[in-house]
């Protein structure tokens, strides 16, 4: 089997890349993969089990992209990384693995970015999947009025990158849910690269005398990562001194972030790092006793950076919403979205008094990620999936035939000879996608 | 019987396709047959929108025309074929070959379209329909051959004449060309004998006539021509992987050898090595060997030439046999 992968791949700061990094010796195993990347660069790493070849998506070769098997695009919410893959996707019906179900940062990054989308085209986008009502929202957003969180929240458009996909991957329940009942949807949970080495029992255990204990925060850092509020908690709380806080990252609105720590006197506890190499976020996440992982509201995906910090055993602060919420209660600390300070405050005493109860819950998710987000079962389904796509070709092609017929038909502006004209259509439809003239195209969304 | 003769016409290109439909209908209503011809218009040159003509042409009903039964559809080429109909027989001129044997091929437009492998799909699923008619037929044992291997299609060849068999002889006075009589097209290769040429031995002269499928390819064979200081247009058969090549049989009919090449398809159904032709490797140096020999070896052609005459009488070609299988 041969595999196009369109992805971001290191040095690119993005976790995407990271895993596409760790798949790429799991997939070589039983398929000739190619990786195309946009950028001209990229780490040597990815070339060791893959063949990588850099792409213009305004040329793309289509005659070496159409010799693979099966395409993936890797697909989440940053428009540098993902607008050119999102480009060859919509002209090339692949399988959309993603990673985030809420893209408005994504697709109005395009129109901010001026990376491919224009403002009309954004709204007509809008438009198809949202209704007129999402459009008069989204031009509330593009004139500075709504934020994107929550436009995202009423208008996901997670349907602009997967009304045109053969079949879409996601990593959670609710986003298998939230796919259209006419694309098949597979649900694989998300996986990890190998775990990093660590002790036993996390660092923070040999110095629980020392009184000072290290959280972190990590990934990149937009708005729903709800920095503020922990920042006010921390400067409330009346043993804050017990605590220190590292912040890694790119932080969107990085600035206001560095006023609210000045103005709420925490000069002294909170440092902000900015984007940091991998190995000295490996180092960062050994010394750290808690991560605060809370995102309100959740783009809607499994969190890589999740599985990420459990492979440290780390007990992480996460907001009760969406993926998260699904999370077994004795793997992660919950805060809920409407009680965020209360929470935070609850837990931080709590964690004073009973380190070790926190520890054990990085103890339960890191036997958590082992149990269920193996990298190696995840690419294994994967390959599985590809299998399927001469399922999913006739899939899309039936569909794509019934929406060219329906809008011909849309023209006689008759609806009872529609109406009457319409089973045969489907009929033949049918008999034109069967393959073999016996079989039906019955299918259905798959586990 | 009434019967209709499905087959697609692509807007201002007429060849051997075209002709093959009207011997069929002449000989059908020779038979005493009422015959009609149905050609469905037919555009692939934007790929995107095959599988809506393959649709148009499922929903065709030719069941009954003005209240009198159609007793039986004869298909003929892609995507009319699809037309369903109760008492269909489908005689395989070609399949849409970009979407099979011609996938890789550089001048297809198909696997350089974005939507290319879901159209090719189309095509595949589409064509596996053509189990649904009462026989299928191929126009050459080429044709079976892919039917079979493609589609895994059974299928039994039917060869039939060329167009004014009748006309065809040797004229007593041999002129001092090979003659290539061919549409200009890619796929009949006519650069390979421009580039052979360039490395004959001997002053070989070539005739080409045809038509020039893009007024593109046209102007590039001229070019070449002139780059390789070729002195006059010319001869011979070495299309790549051709259906039929009703040139191989018109050379046959007038008793003249046939030059061809080894992936030429057809014509390899009827050009015995050294015996009514040369077949060479398709390369521009194994033609250009093969062109001199016979440019210098007149009597050997003449010799070939008739042996191939020969064979022709021997095959039996005809339209009544044509016409019995296809009702039968």
């Amino acid at each position: 089997m041969k595999i196009n992968l369109f992805s971001p791949l290191p040095p690119t700061r993005s976790e995407i890349a990271r895993q596409t990094t760790n798949l790429l010796p799991l997939l070589a195993r039983k398929a000739e993969v190619i990786v195309w990347s946009s950028k001209k660069q990229w780490h040597p790493e990815a070339g060791t089990h893959a063949t990588v070849r850099h792409y213009e998506a305004a040329h793309p070769p289509w005659r070496e992209i159409s010799d693979a098997d099966v395409t993936f695009y890797q697909t989440g919410n940053d428009p540098r990384y993902h607008h050119a893959i999102w480009r060859i996707s919509q002209q090339h019906p692949g399988i959309v693995i993603l990673h985030d179900l809420k893209l408005q940062h994504f697709f109005s990054g395009l129109v901010f970015h001026e990376l491919g989308l224009n403002r009309r085209q954004y709204l007509e986008l809008v438009e198809r999947h949202h209704g007129a009502k999402g459009r008069v929202l989204a031009e509330s957003h593009l004139r500075g009025l709504l934020g994107t969180e929550e436009l995202a929240e009423q208008c996901p458009l997670t349907g602009g990158v997967t009304e045109n996909a053969l079949a879409v991957v996601v990593h959670s329940a609710a986003a298998y849910h939230s796919i259209p009942e006419e694309t098949p949807v597979a649900y694989l949970p998300l996986g990890v690269g190998a775990a990093p080495r660590t002790q036993e029992t996390p660092p923070g255990s040999s110095r629980s005398s020392t009184e000072v204990y290290q959280i972190s925060v990590f990934g990149f850092l937009g708005p729903n990562r709800r920095l503020p509020v922990l920042l006010r908690t921390l400067s409330n709380f009346p043993q804050r001194d017990r605590f220190r806080l590292d912040i890694y990252g790119t932080i969107e609105g990085e600035d206001k972030i560095h006023q609210l720590v000045a103005r709420l006197g925490l000069n002294d506890l909170v440092t902000m790092h900015g984007f940091v190499a991998e190995d000295r976020l490996d180092e960062a996440l050994r010394r750290t006793d808690l991560v605060v992982n809370m995102r309100y509201p959740s783009m809607g995906e499994a969190s890589a950076s999740q599985l990420h910090l459990w492979q440290y055993a780390l007990p992480a602060l996460v907001t009760r919403t969406a993926w998260y919420e699904t999370l077994p209660e004795n793997t992660v600390a919950f805060v809920r979205p409407e009680h965020e300070a209360e929470d935070i405050q609850a837990h931080l005493t709590s964690f004073l008094d009973e380190p070790e109860k926190y520890r054990e819950l990085g103890r339960n998710g890191r036997r958590h990620v082992s149990e269920n987000h193996s990298i190696e079962d995840y690419a294994n389904s994967l390959l599985e999936v590809a299998e399927r796509v001469p399922e999913f070709q006739t899939r899309w092609i039936a569909r794509d035939l019934a929406r060219r017929a329906g809008t011909a038909m849309n023209a006689w502006s008759d609806s009872s000879t529609i109406d009457a004209f319409l089973p045969r259509v489907a009929q033949e439809i049918a008999m034109l996608v069967a393959g073999n003239p016996s079989t039906s195209t019955g299918l259905a969304k798959s586990g | 019987m009434r019967i209709l003769i499905a087959t697609v016409q692509i807007p201002f290109v007429s060849g051997g396709a075209e002709a093959h439909a009207e011997g069929l209908k002449s000989a059908l209503i020779a038979a005493g047959h009422e015959a009609d011809i149905v050609a469905v218009p037919f555009n692939p040159a934007v790929p995107e929108r095959i599988p809506d003509q393959m649709l148009a042409c499922r929903l065709l009903d030719l069941t009954e025309i003005h209240g009198a039964r159609v007793d039986r559809l004869i298909a003929l080429k892609f995507p009319a074929y699809l037309i369903p109909h109760p008492n269909k027989v489908v005689w395989v001129l070609h399949q849409h070959r970009a979407a099979y044997d011609l996938w890789d091929y550089p001048f297809e437009d198909l696997s350089a379209s974005p939507r290319g492998v879901l159209v090719r799909e189309a095509i595949r699923r589409a064509d596996q329909q053509l189990a649904e008619a009462k026989a299928v037929f191929a126009n050459s044992k080429n044709i079976a051959n892919r039917l079979g291997h493609f589609c895994g299609i059974n299928s039994v060849p039917l060869y039939h004449p060329p167009p004014n068999a009748g006309n065809f002889f040797c004229a007593h006075e041999t002129g001092e060309y090979f003659f290539f009589p061919s549409r200009f097209s890619a796929t009949k290769r006519q650069s390979l004998v421009l580039e052979a040429l360039a490395l004959t031995r001997k002053k070989v002269k070539v005739r080409f006539a045809g038509l020039a499928d893009s007024p593109e390819y046209g102007k590039r064979l001229k070019l070449l021509a002139a780059k390789l200081g070729v002195e006059a247009i010319a001869v011979i058969f070495p299309p790549v992987d051709e259906d039929y090549g009703y040139i191989t049989l018109e050379a046959m009919l007038s008793s003249k050898a046939v030059i061809t090449c080894e992936d030429s398809g057809g014509p390899l159904e009827f050009v015995s090595h050294l015996k009514t032709g040369l077949v060479a490797k398709p390369t521009a140096a194994a033609l250009a060997e093969a062109l001199d020999q016979l440019w210098q070896e007149r009597d050997l052609a003449a010799k070939y030439g008739c042996a191939g005459r020969a064979r022709y009488e021997q095959m039996g070609l005809s339209w009544s046999e044509v016409v019995r299988q296809l009702l039968a």
